[in-house]
C-alpha cells in the first residue's frame, strides 16, 4: 500500500534536481546511466529518504488492511509466518468487546501509536521539505 | 606516445592528454553504453512490477465483484443466507445510505470550516497562522482509528469534564460523521491553502486597491479565481473520506436497515466490506467483492470527476 | 598591406571572405545547411560558415534568433529533445557529427560546453567536479586526473584559490568562482572546442571580465564558439563574428559572418549596421 507513495514522493524528489546538472554532466561525455547514478540519485538522496520516511510513517498507522490478515496475537511472534500484532491492528480489533480496563490499555496504545506517527512524519517531512528547499523549489 | 613531430620540442602534455582521454574513452565506450541501457531499462522494468499490484487488484475486483451486481444488490438490505438460498445475501442499500448520510453530513461541516481555515492559512502570516498549519500538517499524518477513538469518547460516550458538557450520543452516524469530518478538515485545510496562495496577488492587491475591505476581496475575487483547485481539493478529501473503514469501525453501530436519521446506529460502505469478508458466511465472504467493486468505481468517479470538473471550469474561464 | 597583431601577417584589406581567411586561419568546424526544428517549427535555418580553429567565434543578435539553438545542436544537446530534427551537415574535422557515426558521448568529449547559469555538481567536491568528466570516460589513474585538474584548473585561473581545498564542496565558491570551475570541468577532458552559452550573463562585472580575459589565453589550447547577447563582449574577446536575426518566419537566420573588427565598423548587411548602431547609439 505504501509502495504508490514512495514512487509518488521519490519521482518528486529526482525530478526536482534541476536540468542543468543533469545536461552539464551529459556535456563532458557521461552515458545517461552514469549521470543518473553520479549526480541526479545523490542530489535527490534527501528527498528519497524523506520518502520512504513518510512512507514508513504511513505504514505505521494502516490499520484496516492489516487487522484483516494478521490475526491478534498477544505475544511476540515467535516468525515472520506467525500471527501477530500491530499497535492500529490491536486497537481495531479489541475496542469492541473491551472492558474499562482493556479501554485504558488500548488508550495507552493509542498515545504510543500517535507520538510515533507524529515523530516519523515529522522526520520525513523535514528531510522532504528540506530537498525541495536547496533545490530551489519551496 | 610522443606527438611532437619536430625533434627537439618537448611533446605538449596537453596534446597527450587529449591522446589518452580520446583513447580511454573511446575502449570504455561499449561497455558503458551496454550497462548504461540495461539499467535505464531496468527502470522500466521495476515501474512495471510496481504497477502490477494495482492491476491484480483491479482485475481480481473485476472478476470476482462483478458478478454479484444487480437490481436486487443495490436495493435490498441485507440478509443472512438462508439454508434454501446460500447465496442470497441480499443486497447493500442500508451501507450506501449509510455512506451517503454520514458522509455527506461530514462533508458539510468539514468543507466550510477547512476552507476558510485554508483562507485564513493563506491570507495571514502570524504564528498563530504557522502554529495552525503545523497542526494540520500533523493531523493530516495521524492513523485514521486515532480519530474513531477520539468520536467515540466525544460522541458516542460524551465527555463530562474539565467544564465540557457533551452529551453521549451513543452508537451513530453522527459519531462517524465527526470522526470522518474532523478527519477531512485538515486535509481540505492544506490543500485549500496550496490552492489559494497559487492565485496571483495582483489579483488580491488590484481587489484591495479599489477600495475593498480584505473580506470582500476574499469572498468576491480570491476564491471564485482559486475555485477550480479549491473544488479539486474537496473532492479529493471527500474520495478519501468515503473509503476510510477505521474511524467508523466502532461508533455507528449496526444497522440491517436503511436508516436516514444519524441520530441511530448506522451502516457505511467500507464497513460492510470488513464485515462481509471477515464473515463467518461463505457467500458473504464472496461478496465482499462486489461492495469493494464498487466503492472503488465510486472513488474512481469522484477523482476523475473532480479532475474534470476542474478543468472544465478552466475551459470556461477563457 | 596592414599587419594583422593577431597572426603577426602582413595581408591585403580587401581579403575579407569568411571562409578560409588567411588571418583566421585553418578550419575547425563548417556549418553546411544546417537547420535546426522543433515538431516540425524552424528555429534557424540555412546556417553555413567555418568556424577558425584557435580563435573565439562569437554567435550574436537578438534573442529568439536562434543562436543557442545553434551552439546546442554542435554537441547534440538536442538529441534529448523530442521532436527536435537537425539537418544539413555540421563537420567537426572530417566527421559529420550527426551522420559520421561517432557516438553523442564521445563526441562530447571533443566538443565541451559551459551553460549560462553555473552548474558544478553540488554533492561533490572541487576536485572531484573538475575530474568527473575522466572519471565518466573511464580514467582511473591517480596521478593522471591529478595531472589533468591542475592543468585544467590553472587554464580556468582558479587553482591560486582553491588547490588548498581541492576537497571543498563546490558550493562553497562565489558565482564566478563557480563558472570557472565549470570551465575548468569542460577543460579537463581537452576537448578540441569549447561551447559557451552566455557563461558571463549571470555573473558580476568582475568575474565577467575575469572569464573574457581568459578566453584569449584559452585559444591556443581549444577553439571557442561563444553566444553572447553583449554586443561590447563579442567585440571585445572575438576573432570571428556571426550574426543572426529572426526572419518574418521566426525562424532564425544568419545575417553575415566577418571578422569582427570588419563586422563593427563596415559591415556587409545593412541590417547588421542597424543592430550595432541600435546599441552603440
Amino acid at each position: 500500500m505504501v509502495l504508490p507513495m514512495i514512487v509518488a514522493l521519490s519521482r518528486d524528489a529526482i525530478a526536482i534536481v534541476p536540468h542543468d546538472q543533469f545536461e552539464g554532466a551529459l556535456s563532458v561525455g557521461a552515458t545517461k546511466w552514469q549521470v543518473l547514478r553520479k549526480v541526479v540519485l545523490p542530489g535527490a538522496r534527501t528527498g528519497i529518504v524523506g520518502a520512504v520516511t513518510l512512507a514508513t510513517a504511513r505504514a505505521l498507522g494502516e490499520t484496516v488492511a492489516v487487522a484483516m490478515v494478521i490475526g491478534l496475537n498477544p505475544l511476540f511472534p515467535p516468525s515472520l509466518f506467525s500471527t501477530a500484532s500491530t499497535l492500529a491492528s490491536t486497537i481495531a480489533l479489541q475496542f469492541q468487546d473491551a472492558t474499562p480496563l482493556q479501554v485504558a490499555a488500548l488508550g495507552a496504545l493509542a498515545v504510543i501509536l500517535m507520538t510515533l506517527t507524529a515523530i516519523v512524519n515529522w522526520f520525513g517531512r523535514r528531510l522532504v521539505r528540506g530537498a525541495a528547499f536547496r533545490a530551489g523549489v519551496v | 606516445m610522443s606527438t611532437s613531430v619536430i625533434e627537439g620540442i618537448p611533446p605538449d602534455p596537453i596534446l597527450e592528454r587529449r591522446e589518452l582521454v580520446q583513447r580511454v574513452a573511446r575502449r570504455t565506450l561499449d561497455r558503458r553504453m551496454l550497462v548504461s541501457r540495461g539499467m535505464v531499462g531496468l527502470c522500466g522494468v521495476t515501474l512495471l512490477i510496481a504497477l502490477i499490484p494495482l492491476f491484480a487488484i483491479l482485475y481480481s475486483l473485476i472478476q470476482k465483484g462483478m458478478h454479484w451486481w444487480s437490481i436486487d444488490f443495490f436495493t435490498k438490505v441485507p440478509q443472512f443466507p438462508s439454508l434454501i438460498d446460500p447465496n442470497d445475501i441480499g443486497g447493500i442499500s442500508n451501507a450506501i445510505i449509510g455512506s451517503l448520510v454520514i458522509d455527506g453530513i461530514a462533508a458539510l461541516f468539514a468543507i466550510p470550516i477547512g476552507v476558510i481555515a485554508g483562507l485564513f492559512l493563506a491570507e495571514s502570516d502570524s504564528k498563530f497562522a504557522s502554529a495552525l498549519r503545523t497542526t494540520a500538517e500533523i493531523m493530516t499524518g495521524l492513523p485514521s482509528i486515532l480519530l474513531g477513538i477520539f468520536a467515540y469518547q466525544m460522541i458516542v460516550i460524551g465527555f463530562n469534564e474539565w467544564g465540557i458538557k457533551l452529551p453521549g450520543i451513543g452508537f451513530s452516524g453522527i459519531a462517524g460523521s465527526f470522526a470522518i469530518g474532523v478527519l477531512m478538515i485538515p486535509v481540505i485545510m492544506k490543500a485549500s491553502e496550496t490552492a489559494l496562495r497559487a492565485v496571483p496577488s495582483t489579483i488580491r492587491e488590484a481587489g484591495l486597491a479599489l477600495g475593498a475591505r480584505r473580506g470582500i476581496v476574499a469572498r468576491k475575487v480570491v476564491i471564485p479565481t482559486a475555485l477550480p483547485g479549491l473544488i479539486t481539493a474537496v473532492l479529493l478529501a471527500f474520495s478519501r473520506a468515503v473509503g476510510e473503514t477505521a474511524p467508523i469501525l466502532w461508533v455507528i453501530g449496526a444497522s440491517t436497515m436503511v436508516q436516514w436519521n444519524p441520530k441511530m446506529q448506522m451502516a457505511s460502505m467500507p464497513l460492510a466490506i470488513f464485515q462481509s469478508a471477515t464473515s463467518p458466511y461463505v457467500a458473504l465472504r464472496e461478496a465482499a467483492w462486489g461492495i469493494a467493486l464498487f466503492l472503488v468505481c465510486v472513488v474512481l468517479v469522484l477523482n476523475l470527476g473532480s479532475r474534470f470538473f476542474a478543468a472544465w471550469l478552466q475551459r470556461e474561464r477563457r | 598591406m596592414v599587419l594583422d597583431p593577431s597572426t603577426m601577417v602582413r595581408v591585403s584589406p580587401e581579403i575579407q571572405d569568411q571562409e578560409g581567411d588567411p588571418r583566421l586561419g585553418p578550419i575547425s568546424m563548417r556549418f553546411e545547411d544546417v537547420s535546426v526544428s522543433f515538431h516540425g517549427r524552424t528555429a534557424i535555418r540555412d546556417v553555413a560558415f567555418d568556424v577558425p580553429k584557435n580563435k573565439v567565434t562569437s554567435l550574436i543578435g537578438p534573442s529568439g534568433s536562434g543562436k543557442t539553438t545553434l551552439l546546442r545542436a554542435i554537441n547534440r544537446m538536442h538529441d534529448l529533445t523530442k521532436g527536435a530534427v537537425v539537418s544539413g551537415s555540421i563537420r567537426l574535422g572530417d566527421t559529420d557529427i550527426y551522420k559520421g557515426g561517432i557516438p553523442a558521448t564521445l563526441l562530447r568529449t571533443r566538443v565541451g560546453m559551459v551553460f549560462q547559469r553555473p552548474n558544478p555538481f553540488p554533492t561533490m567536491s572541487i576536485y572531484d567536479n573538475v575530474v568527473s568528466g575522466l572519471r565518466f570516460n573511464g580514467i582511473r589513474k591517480r596521478s593522471v586526473l591529478d595531472e589533468a585538474a591542475e592543468s585544467a584548473l590553472i587554464g580556468a585561473a582558479l587553482w591560486d584559490s582553491v588547490s588548498t581545498r581541492m576537497k571543498a564542496h563546490a558550493s562553497t565558491l562565489s558565482g564566478g568562482e563557480q563558472q570557472r570551475l565549470c570551465i575548468a570541468r569542460a577543460l579537463a577532458v581537452e576537448p578540441e572546442v569549447l561551447l559557451m552559452d552566455e557563461p558571463t550573463s549571470s555573473l558580476d562585472p568582475i568575474s565577467m571580465r575575469l572569464i573574457e580575459e581568459l578566453l584569449s589565453e584559452l585559444k591556443s589550447r581549444v577553439t571557442i564558439v561563444i553566444v553572447t547577447h553583449n554586443m561590447q563582449q563579442a567585440a571585445r574577446v572575438s576573432d570571428l563574428c556571426a550574426f543572426f536575426l529572426m526572419g518574418n518566419d521566426r525562424a532564425g537566420e544568419q545575417i553575415e559572418v566577418a571578422p569582427t573588427k570588419k563586422l563593427f565598423s563596415e559591415p556587409d548587411d545593412p541590417r547588421t549596421l542597424d543592430y550595432i548602431q541600435g546599441r552603440f547609439g
